[in-house]
């Protein structure tokens, strides 16, 4: 990673330090650190892992209960450092709300107006500009209402995007591609993190590999494993093996292309081991959850 | 383009700003709530204060024409707590414009037709007075902007808890359900007073002003910026984190 300077002299763009949040008893994040600089960094986990808890965080839209966060070299809890991050912050939620009888171009249109680009001509070059790198020039004219699933999403990315942000939060964003889109979405984000900051949350552990520098494995509100992809594919070294059939010992075991088994768990003694994959090393690290969620 | 992101600093960009957030907002509020209800007041003043009665001996008393006014401001609120719905709240919560600027436009923007509903309704309500003392507008006029802005503030409070941020839903059972609790206050404290002649009807309407002050207040807190709320609990809060395996080898 190369790392730019993030405006008080520092590399670190991301760094929190024990954060903590409650909402009524569940135990959201539970100390959770972690450091990035630019470039990409993935986070991995099951549902109510707390990913989606902390993007929130760190588009400044939650507060934690308790821990430090430093972004773009601010702190989000003071209000003038709050706008200056929003100023320099694109964020596209899971779940992205739009007004379904504006076009795509008039929805981001109004996001850049909230992301107070009064100057007309310039706002409008701006939103033309995001809808490109989104795929979306060609329906942006299109009501929302008749976008299908996949180009809604599209339409968050585009918005996310408004303003050249330093800091990009994205919120399970290839969920509903279709794969021609997922790889066009790929090819996007690699270029967008060369100089900036993106925190991508996913279920996709290919995406991971193929795009992240860092990854956080979260569980249960906890930070798991913090390292590159094949630190997580580590984890499963020794775990992973192969044999004709589905090996009772194995805790997780599908039937290959080339109709062999793999299997994952406490491999037996002299088994056939295989190179693990962040897939494998996933499954490993998050136990019974991610195995009940995959069976 | 980051200049762009840069302006609202300067001197006046604030009016500039929200200049460019009328016509998007418009088109982005549901009118339809407000404008029915608007209708339903109409129908409904016109219909319980017409008197057939002749002038010398009118069936239609001031305590009629108050009902049916505070009736038409129950139905107004509630069509007005539609006016903060937005899907897009949680999408655009991150973005530099604050929430309580964007709900002011809102309302700036509702008030006018409130108002101008209202102007409509009270000489609608009063077309066949002959009483010659005059009639409490303005306290009427107090209620129904402490009903309005309760049912905003109800909106607002609950549009984090209902799907896409549609907080007029929940402001209508709620609202009802406040009307139907304060039919129930004790004599002293009713704030429902009927005749204007009433001895309880000046105190009723100290008891309204400070619910308007309370509705205020609540919407105050409900537009305030989500980012901020927790931290100010725990300013200096910091617990150590957890260590987390970094690498895995």
């Amino acid at each position: 990673m190369t790392g730019l300077d993030d405006g008080n002299g520092g590399k670190q763009r991301v760094r929190l330090q024990g954060i903590e949040k409650r909402f009524l008893r569940t135990r959201a994040l539970d100390g959770v650190s972690l450091d990035a600089g630019t470039g990409i960094l993935g986070l991995l986990g099951p549902n109510g892992a707390g990913k989606t808890t902390l993007l929130r965080i760190l588009a400044t839209i939650l507060a934690p209960d308790a821990g430090e966060v430093r972004l773009l070299g601010r702190n989000p809890s003071r209000s003038r450092d709050r706008l200056e991050i929003r100023r320099r912050l694109g964020y596209m939620p899971q779940e992205p709300g739009f007004h379904r009888n504006f076009t795509a171009f008039e929805f981001v249109d109004y996001v850049a107006i909230l992301k107070e680009m009064t100057h007309r001509p310039r706002r409008h070059q701006e939103v033309r500009r995001a809808l490109e790198l989104s795929g979306l020039e060609s329906v942006s004219g299109k009501k929302i209402r008749a976008l299908s699933g996949g180009m809604r999403r599209r339409v968050a990315l585009a918005q996310s995007l408004l303003g050249d942000p330093d800091l990009l939060i994205l919120d399970e964003p290839t969920a509903g591609l279709d794969p021609e889109q997922r790889l066009r979405f790929r090819d996007m984000v690699s270029r967008l993190g060369e100089d900036r900051t993106i925190v991508v949350s996913t279920h996709q552990t290919e995406d991971v590999a193929a795009l992240c520098q860092q990854v956080v494995v979260m569980n249960a509100g906890r930070v798991l494993l913090t390292g590159a992809p094949r630190d997580v594919a580590e984890v499963a070294r020794g775990h992973v093996w192969l044999a004709d059939g589905r090996d009772p010992r194995a805790r997780l075991a599908w039937r290959t292309a080339e109709g062999r088994h793999r299997n994952i768990g406490d491999a037996p003694p002299g088994a056939e081991l295989a190179e693990p994959t962040i897939e494998d090393g996933y499954l490993l690290l998050v136990g019974e959850r991610a195995f009940s969620e995959a069976a | 383009m980051r200049s762009a992101t840069r302006i609202a600093d300067r001197r006046g960009a604030r009016v500039e700003h929200v200049g460019e957030l009328l016509r998007p907002t418009i088109r982005a509020m549901r009118w339809t709530p407000p404008l029915t209800a608007a209708c339903l007041a109409f129908v409904q003043v016109f219909v319980q204060t017409r008197d057939v009665c002749p002038p010398s001996a009118p069936c239609v008393g001031p305590e009629v024409r108050v009902l049916a006014l505070r009736i038409a401001a129950i139905l107004l609120a509630l069509g007005t707590s539609f006016i903060l719905d937005d899907p897009t709240e949680d999408t655009t919560a991150h973005l530099p414009t604050p929430l309580w600027l964007r709900r002011a436009v809102r309302v700036g923007l509702a008030a006018p037709l409130l108002a101008v509903t209202w102007a409509l309704l009270v000489p609608l309500a009063m077309r066949s007075s002959v009483d010659p003392r005059p009639f409490p507008t303005g306290a009427l006029t107090l209620e129904l902007a402490a009903l309005t802005i309760w049912a905003l503030a109800v909106s607002a409070s609950s549009a984090r808890f209902v799907p896409e941020g549609m907080g007029g839903v929940a402001a209508g059972p709620i609202l009802l359900g406040l009307v139907a609790a304060a039919n129930y206050l004790p004599r002293r404290m009713a704030l429902f007073v009927l005749d204007p002649q009433d001895p309880r009807w000046q105190g009723a309407h100290d008891l309204w002003r400070l619910v308007l002050f309370a509705a205020i207040a609540t919407l105050l807190v409900a537009s305030r910026d989500p980012g901020r709320a927790s931290l100010r609990r725990h300013p200096h809060a910091s617990v150590a984190g957890r260590p987390a395996r970094t690498g895995a080898r």
